[in-house]
């Protein structure tokens, strides 16, 4: 940043908490300069002109003043507001466990272009993601989205998984596809897929003993034990994909789709735990979602 | 660092005063210094005058809880709304927080009870739908076959999808509908942000 008064950026809210009487303070991830947090003077005063523009998710050109303890914005410009994201409890759900995963690896005032634009261009997918009006199908499509967001916003990162080989013998994964019983291991500690057999090496293993410890997660307060967990040939493919860039596998050939795409969410979620310190709250919403959406409660 | 700001301030208030301004700094949108001009003003008022708002304060936090019914504040089990039999038993007015209900009630314009939430749904707060009292909501409008029910909810990104949420859940019980949201009464068109002139393009009606 220049040392002038005033700066310019351009800028995703992703967080937003009262603030006085009347303000609120942002948490703004911006193109140029990374995470920036600055005061919305009056933004919640009905009134106020930049009170649509703090929303969450709206993108804005901002002229933004500094000051001795914070920043105050002066003047908001819309860019785009990801509106239809309020259309669907799912997509809110989407889109702020995706902007949890980006305030956890947003650094404050250093610039971070691939995080911006891939949040964008996640959210503007999401947005305008067509789903049907049954919950349980509309999470069919939904859980995909998610995965692949997870998988970009850690490849964004530098911490997506390896799962080419074992990142313990770094000897390569080759599934045995005519074997249901096939398995191979999946450790955040490691850094993604373990071959089995190298369980059973006890230096691998005391090595691994050293890299797993039962994390508290500050912003959720849950200890979380990061033990290796086993992947089959299906799940091994769709992590694959996700990371390869290339569209979601062959969901046809899935028996159950649902569960199969909750489980690798569950696992990526305990993966970016464990490489970024931090628990994922929206992750608790999306489990109540998708257990509601399976047995919805009864009246009364 | 906590331990070294207390262990100055208690260098230069006395004690007694120096806890008084931790506690005072503890409340919203109270600073050091603020907090400093209440603790010192309170020193100079009367004895009498300070037991009465430290009584105040316990008596606040003892007897007011939650309505049975709307889960407004209240002291009584049923609140002052809810126990009013002129009031319009066949339309519930959902809002946030008591806070609104209050601001609501100020108009003078609705004659109707209510049902406060407790919050807006907000998955990045750990705030889901388990956490509001949305349940006893859809219970209610179906215990007591509600004519309509007003979502008065705020037009941030989670006060949408809560009203989304509710509408869905509500529907197949009661007319469902929502406060308008747009220009503020005087604003002038010019100064109006976008999202808030896409909102009210959105919810234009028909001139009667």
């Amino acid at each position: 940043m220049n040392h002038s008064r005033t700066y310019q950026a351009t800028g995703i809210n992703l967080k937003g908490v009262p603030l006085g009487e009347s303000d609120l303070l942002l948490t703004i991830l911006t193109l140029e300069f990374g995470l920036i947090r600055a005061v919305a003077p009056g933004a919640r005063k009905p009134k106020s002109k930049i009170g649509g523009r703090s929303n969450l998710f709206v993108v804005n050109e901002l002229l933004v003043g500094r000051g001795r303890s914070l920043d105050r914005i002066a003047q908001a410009q819309s860019i785009t507001a990801y509106a239809g994201l309020t259309r669907d409890l799912g997509k809110l759900i989407t889109a702020q466990y995706w902007a949890e995963l980006a305030l956890a690896q947003a650094l404050d005032g250093h610039p971070q272009p691939d995080l911006f634009t891939t949040l964008n261009e996640d959210l503007h997918g999401l947005e305008a993601l067509p789903l049907p009006s049954d919950r349980v199908a509309a999470l069919g499509q939904l859980l995909p989205i998610l995965c692949a967001g997870i998988g970009r916003l850690l490849a964004v990162a530098g911490v997506a998984p390896q799962l080419g080989q074992c990142n313990l013998t770094e000897h390569p994964i080759a599934p045995d596809w005519t074997d249901p019983h096939w398995r191979v291991g999946f450790s955040a500690a490691a850094g993604g897929a373990i071959d089995l057999a190298a369980l059973d090496n006890p230096e691998a293993m005391a090595w691994l003993a050293a890299r797993q410890p039962t994390k508290v997660l500050p912003s959720s307060g849950v200890s979380v034990k990061f033990s290796p967990l086993r992947l089959t040939a299906t799940e091994w493919q769709s992590l694959n994909d996700l990371f390869a860039a290339s569209p979601p596998g062959d969901r046809a050939t899935l028996a159950d789709p649902l569960r199969h795409w909750q489980r690798l969410e569950r696992l990526l979620r305990h993966y970016a735990q464990y490489h970024f310190g931090q628990g994922i709250r929206s992750a608790k919403s999306l489990e109540t979602y998708l257990n509601t959406a399976l047995a919805p409660p009864a009246l009364v | 660092m906590l331990y070294a700001a207390q262990r100055r301030r208690c260098a230069v208030y006395t004690r007694p005063l120096a806890r008084l301004i931790e506690q005072l700094q503890r409340l919203p949108g109270i600073g050091p210094k603020s907090a400093q001009r209440l603790a010192l003003y309170l020193l100079n008022r009367p004895e009498a005058e300070i037991q009465t708002l430290a009584q105040a304060l316990l008596d606040a936090k003892q007897q007011v809880g939650h309505c049975q019914v709307c889960y407004h504040l209240s002291a009584e089990p049923v609140c002052e709304v809810c126990s009013n039999p002129n009031r319009d038993q066949q339309t519930i007015c959902v809002v946030a927080d008591s806070r609104d209900l209050i601001a609501i009630e100020r108009t003078r314009e609705y004659r109707g009870r209510y049902h406060v939430l407790g919050g807006v749904i907000s998955p990045m707060d750990g705030i889901g739908p388990e956490s509001l009292t949305i349940q006893p909501l859809v219970q209610r409008v179906h215990r007591e076959k509600t004519h309509e029910v007003i979502l008065a909810i705020g037009p941030s990104i989670e006060g949408e999808t809560t009203t989304l949420y509710l509408s869905q859940l509500l529907k197949p019980f009661t007319k469902v509908t929502r406060i308008a949201f747009g220009l503020p009464v005087g604003g002038e068109l010019e100064y109006a942000d976008e999202v808030t002139l896409a909102k009210a393009l959105e919810g234009r009606r028909e001139v009667e």
